[in-house]
This record gives C-alpha cells, structure tokens and sequence, in this order.
C-alpha cells in the first residue's frame, strides 16, 4: 500500500492506516517542530496531538495530499504559530518577518571563536548552520533533511518558490564565503 | 519524479545546483533515471565537473552540519504515550459528538472546551505515568496489533483468532500481533484476564504479563497483572500450565519457573523477584471438557479414608500426601457433597485425628490412626 493508499484508508476510518500514518511522521514532525520551538517539547507534542486529533475528526472532508510529509509539517507549522501568535500567549513571540530582520550577522571574530569549541567538522559546519538567520535554518533542513521541494517549501514558510530558493542561496553562499575566507586562510576545513 | 526540464545547467554555478530540485533530490534520493541524466550530462559538459563537485561536497557538508537535527528523536515510549493520548481524545470527541448531536451549534463549543480541560488534565497524568513492562513490550512489537481496552465495569469477552476465550477485567488490556496463531500464539496482559484456551500441542500459549510469562497448551486459567500491584498472581482452573519469568530464551540461565495444576496458583513478587506457589483460596471442582469422568457424589458409609483423599484428590486435582499405612484401617461415615474443598479436608481430619497442612500447592496430612 503507498502512502497516498494509505491516507484513503485512513479517510474511510481505517484506523489502522491512521495510526500507520503517524509512525510514519511522528519522527519528523517532532523535529522540525523542536526546531521551530526548541524551548518546550510538551508543547511540540501538544501541537502534534492537535494535528491528528483534527484530522481524524475532518478525515471525511480531506483531499489527498500529493506529498504528506509535507502536508503534515505545514498543518504542524501552522497549529504551532497559531498557539503562539495568540494575543494571550505569553511565549508570543516577534513577527517571523522582523525577527529576521534584526538578526545580526556575526563578523568572522565571532565565527572565529564560536568554532575554537569544537572538535570535530561535523561541529564545525553545524556551528556555522547555526549561525544563519532562522529561516535560513529552517529552508536548508526542509530542503536538505526532509527532502520538501522548494514549492513545498515555500508553502510551509508562506512564501513562493522563487524566495524560498533565496533562502537557500543565501545560506549556501554565506557558508561558502566563511568557509572560504576564514579556513581556507587559518586551517584547513575539510 | 523530478526530471530537470530544459536548464541551462552549463551556467550554474555550485550554489545555483543546490536551489535545483532534480540536483537535490537526486543527491539525496537517487533513482536509476536520475543517476542517468547526471552522468550523461557530466559527460556533455566535462569543464563543468568541478563545479558540479563542488556542489555536491556542499550538499555532504550541509548534511553533515544538519546530522544533529535528523538524529533528533522522540524516545518509543513517548511516541507511544502520545498516540494514545491523541486515541483518547478521538473517543472522547467521538461520544462528545453523539451526545450533542442534536444541540445545534452549542457542541462545538463544548466539544472544545472539553478537549481543552481533559486534555490538558490527561497529558499531565501521562506524562507522569510510569512506563509499565506491558508498554515497553507492545511498544517493542513491529509487527500491527491488535489491543482490546475494557474501560466498561463488566468482564469483556475476547475471542481470538484460534477460538480461544478471555474474559478481560475492567481497567485491563490486552494486545495480540494481527497474524496471532500463525507461528505461534502470543498475548500481553495488563490488569486481569481469564483464559480458555483451544488446545493446539503444536502452539502453545503464551501470556507475557509484566515480567511474567505463562506457557499453556489448552487450559483455563486466570493472569492477574496490574501494574500497581507489583505482583503477578496466576490461578490454574483446569489443565497444567508452567510460568517463569521473562528473560533471553537462549540464555542457559533461564530463570526457574513452577509448574500449575488445577487449584494451584502463583504469586510472583517484582521486589523479591520469587515464585510463591499455593492453593487458591477455595478450589473448585474440576470439569475437563476432554475428560469425561464422574464426579463423585462425596457418600461415604464405611469407606476406606484411601478411597476418600482420592475422590478429593481426583475431583479437585489437588495432590494430598498421608501416610498409608496409619491410616490403613481408617473408614469414614459422612455425606460432604456441598462441603467445599477445606471443609472436606477438616472433616476427615477431625474423624482419624490429623491435622492437614497445604505446603507448595499440595496438601499434607500429618498423624492421624485408626485401630
């Protein structure tokens, strides 16, 4: 059975399917979800909950998705920044939009130092990754880990394609560029 | 499949490759398709090799820097506590919705504040909620199952795929693998259940309850495993069954199980880790399907005491041990047909002058003459 059988299935109160479908994505939903929130894994599992609770009790209404992975990271995304763009939530954080926009970029000194740590180039590229802006971040894991296209990609980001293709090219051409010009001079990276 | 239509890839620099899903996903998950438009196009195009290596070093490098990320992991039982949780609540909504039906617009709203108050009050209790050995073992099957809950007040009958019965206690559950009696017949217990079991001497029967494993052939018997208890307690109605505990089946040292017989039972301690074996508290008669044998009717006018002890011994399938010899000449005169099994055993006692004692599931009469 593939996966598009098995969301049919789970349409037609399969509950076996249904629960399949959750093995299949529960991995993956909770990461992506920690990275989007990384301070409360109940919340996370909050928001998965609400996930499949919701589509068990709008199964019947559904369409079937052309990729569910996807669907299921974009309903996530979304419960997620529903629960936390609600006025009275305390964890209500900055628009997505400003925050990268007050993003400082680091200069090569604090490059330097955050890569002094570590060890190994596994912790060296991770370091790096994780000095990109957020949405930077969060394009590269959809796209890289996940394997999302970029139209899907744009879709969970709510932007189009072509800007979610700029997200990766920048992040692939700042890493390049550090790479380059810090390591290439100091040691060798690789 | 992403097949790249009509790019200019001769002008991509490595960068440019990496926003190209057909470059991406083929680094990622390569079809034979792919891997032939790849080749082909390095070979067209051999000045444009390093770039293109270029780009799939940096792809490597992204994913090595992004391997803490997909390493991340929720642990099996989270997973598992949390899908029940999410059942939960479905059912919850489900009998939410069949009550309201008829309320008009009103059920949402109280279907969501239901949700929001006993979900928030259900997720503390898992989250706090040890994990039992029934979890960590159903969790560990990969195969489907199938799991039936009794949440009502009464026994629940189960009738599994090979004709055999349980009757499930309240507050218990009980799983089996979707091709239950294929290979074998397995079952996991948590709470209380009664087995009658189809006999198949090629496929015994198992029942994991916590660390506690039953083994029968055909029986009917009663597991009583709630995890707040932390005691597993195995009562034997009719047959023979054995039950040791959970460990690696290889392993020379398999820990030492007991055997059952009828109106025996076992109690196995989780601290102590020991096997307690006794008498149920009132053993009752025997009735083997497969055995037609006569009741006895328990009218004794000068019956030899030997004759008596063996209509008991037979009609409960209890062992009793006395000596022949004194009690040669010992008769009894007494109808005990509605006396239960102790009171039949204080009855003979009281007529020869012994004392009964029951050691390890068997009974022992000690002293006791007739002249």
């Amino acid at each position: 059975m593939n996966e598009q059988e098995l969301w049919q299935a789970f349409q037609e109160g399969d509950e076996n399917a249904y629960t399949r479908l959750y093995q299949l994505h529960v991995q993956a939903m909770y990461r992506y979800g920690m990275s989007l929130v990384a301070v409360s894994e109940a919340f996370v599992l909050d928001c998965v909950h609400d996930v499949f609770t919701e589509l068990w009790a709008k199964r019947a209404r559904l369409t079937t998705p052309d990729n569910i992975r996807h669907y299921l990271l974009r309903a996530l995304k979304n419960r997620i920044m529903h629960l936390l763009e609600r006025k009275e939530h305390p964890r209500r954080p900055l628009e997505e939009v400003d925050y990268d926009a007050l993003w400082a970029e680091p200069n090569d000194l604090e490059i330097l130092e955050e890569l002094e740590a570590a060890t190994t180039r596994q912790q060296r590229i991770q370091r790096l990754i994780e000095q990109l802006p957020p949405r930077q971040q969060e394009a590269l894991k959809l796209r890289f880990v996940e394997n999302m296209n970029y139209n899907q990609i744009g879709e969970i980001m709510h932007v189009n394609e072509q800007s979610a293709k700029n997200l990766v090219f920048r992040a692939v051409e700042k890493l390049r560029s550090w790479i380059i010009t810090l390591f290439l001079t100091f040691f060798t990276f690789f | 499949m992403l097949m790249p239509v009509e790019q200019n890839y001769e002008t991509y620099s490595a960068a440019d490759f990496l926003t190209d899903d057909a470059f991406v996903t083929h680094q990622l998950d390569p079809t034979r398709a792919s891997a032939q438009f790849w080749e082909t196009w390095l070979i067209q195009y051999p000045h444009r090799r390093d770039v293109y290596q270029q780009a799939v070093d940096l792809v490597e490098a992204i994913r090595l820097g992004l391997d803490t990320y997909a390493q991340t992991y929720l642990p099996e039982e989270t997973v598992r506590r949390l899908w029940l949780r999410i059942q939960e609540t479905n059912a919850r909504e489900a009998e939410t919705a069949v009550r309201t039906r008829r309320s008009g617009w009103m059920r949402w709203a109280a279907a969501a504040a239901v949700v929001l108050t006993l979900g928030g009050g259900y997720w503390w209790k898992s989250a706090t909620k040890p994990v039992t050995p029934y979890d960590r073992q159903v969790t560990a099957l990969s195969e489907s199952l199938s799991e039936t809950v009794n949440t009502s007040r009464k026994l629940q009958l189960i009738r599994l795929p090979d004709n055999s019965e349980v009757w499930l206690a309240p507050d218990s559950r009980l799983t089996y693998p979707a091709d239950f009696g294929r290979k074998n017949r397995v079952v996991y217990l948590s709470g209380e259940a009664t087995f009658s079991v189809t006999k198949d001497t090629d496929k015994p029967f198992f029942v994991h309850a916590n660390d506690v494993v039953t083994r029968v052939i055909g029986t009917r018997f009663t597991v009583r495993a709630f995890f707040r208890e932390k005691r597993v307690k195995v009562q034997v109605q009719s047959g023979q069954v054995s039950v040791y505990r959970n460990g690696p089946a290889s392993s020379a040292e398999r820990p030492k199980g007991v055997m059952l017989l009828p109106n025996q039972q076992v109690i196995f301690n989780n601290e102590t880790a020991q096997f307690d074996k006794m008498l149920v508290d009132t053993p009752a008669i025997v009735i083997t399907p497969y055995v037609r044998k006569k009741t006895p009717s328990f009218v004794y006018n000068e019956t030899p005491i030997s004759q008596v002890l063996r209509d008991i011994k037979e009609a409960y399938g209890i062992d009793i041990h006395y000596n022949k010899e004194a009690l040669e000449n010992c008769q009894l005169n007494s109808t005990m047909t509605n006396e239960t099994f102790k009171q039949k055993l204080t009855i003979v006692c009281a007529t020869i002058g012994a004392t009964y004692e029951i050691i390890d599931g068997q009974v022992v009469i000690n002293g006791g003459s007739c002249q």
